[in-house]
């Protein structure tokens, strides 16, 4: 379960969120959607505690605790996940040792025996060969010269390898072929089977991925709060008549 | 030995050897079992040397595998118990 309630959040002394209420049953899918600046970007980042970000008040209590006082490292270790917009490169470290790290740090958080490397590998040549990643890309640095569409992909072996119990993907969708699209989607449904409680919450703009991915709720945002709720057909309508009419 | 996996394993090997050469060390192929466990032995100055470990967990393990699919694991045997003797040939000498 997750809850946010009243909350005030923004950059710096800016406030983008003003007063921001939303909640999340465990397997439910929400959608995120909203013009430009209008605070989804925002709410993401004060979930996973991003430092640029500053939470004026309000709570975000995800299973049963509140997790603002909360380091970003320990946000992860509950499971929360944020797929980034513009994932970061980095250079010298390969991509099977980051996200064999990663899992370890948050096995041994959990108090659970770490995967070892021979058990991690075959993981991980499973879950790449589900995103159509080849295996080469195991041993380059983390998305050092990939495409867009690469590091979009890593993302989604991140999610994958992780389990994580809150997903948060921000315009995952940006920039992405049809197909890459399609292989978002099934990277999403492959761990909602794996783990029916997980809660995704999807920020995108259009409605090509939630075509695929069908979201439970979608939240309209417009200057810092939720200023419309509805099912999976309001993203048809947003489609059709933009955000004006709203 | 005639296992059908032994020419990629030698072929990772030999990418690596240079850097263990560094280090005045090597490793060599033991064997490879029937259910595809790769067997490795470090040799001079590897032996006994506290990274060794991490060479084989972190490095040639992860590499194996991820070059040679069908590869269950990497492990290392040592043949020759650890001695901290005098090497025939000092790495260093006092004047």
């Amino acid at each position: 379960m997750l809850t946010v309630k009243n909350l005030h959040a923004g950059v710096a002394t800016q406030e983008i969120l003003h007063g921001l209420t939303l909640s999340a049953k465990p397997g439910e899918i929400l959608a995120l959607m909203g013009p430009n600046g209008s605070g989804k970007s925002t709410l993401a980042n004060s979930i996973a505690g991003h430092p640029a970000y500053t939470v004026h008040s309000g709570s975000i209590c995800f299973e049963n605790s509140e997790i603002l006082e909360l380091e970003p490292e320990e946000r992860a270790q509950k499971g929360i996940f944020l797929a980034f917009q513009y994932p970061a490169s980095i250079p010298g470290v390969s991509v099977s040792h980051f996200l064999r790290l990663a899992l370890n740090a948050q096995e041994k958080a959990r108090g659970e025996v770490p995967t070892g490397v021979a058990p991690f590998i075959k993981l991980l040549r499973a879950q790449m060969k589900t995103l159509d990643i080849p295996i080469s890309f195991a041993e380059r640095s983390v998305n050092d010269g990939f495409s867009g569409g690469e590091k979009k992909r890593l993302e989604m072996l991140q999610m994958l390898i992780l389990k994580p119990r809150l997903v948060i993907l921000d315009e995952i969708d940006s920039g992405l072929d049809i197909d890459a699209i399609k292989i978002v989607a099934e990277a999403v449904h492959v761990l909602k089977a794996a783990s029916p409680e997980t809660i995704f919450l999807i920020i995108t703009h259009y409605q090509r991925l939630l075509n695929h991915i069908k979201p439970d709720t979608v939240h309209i945002m417009r200057a810092g709060e939720i200023i419309k709720t509805g099912s999976f057909e309001l993203a048809h309508e947003l489609e059709k008549s933009g955000y004006a009419n709203l | 030995m005639s296992h059908p996996l032994t020419k990629p394993v030698l072929a990772v090997l030999a990418e690596v050897q240079p850097m263990l050469g560094l280090h005045g060390g090597s490793i060599e192929l033991v064997n490879i079992t029937p259910d595809n466990i790769v067997q490795l032995r470090f040799v001079g100055a590897c032996v006994g040397c506290a990274a060794a470990d991490i060479t084989l967990e972190y490095g040639l393990k992860e590499m194996l595998m991820i070059r040679i699919e069908e590869i269950e694991d990497v492990v290392a045997v040592n043949a020759e118990p650890v001695t901290h003797d005098a090497p025939a040939i000092p790495l260093y000498a006092h004047r």
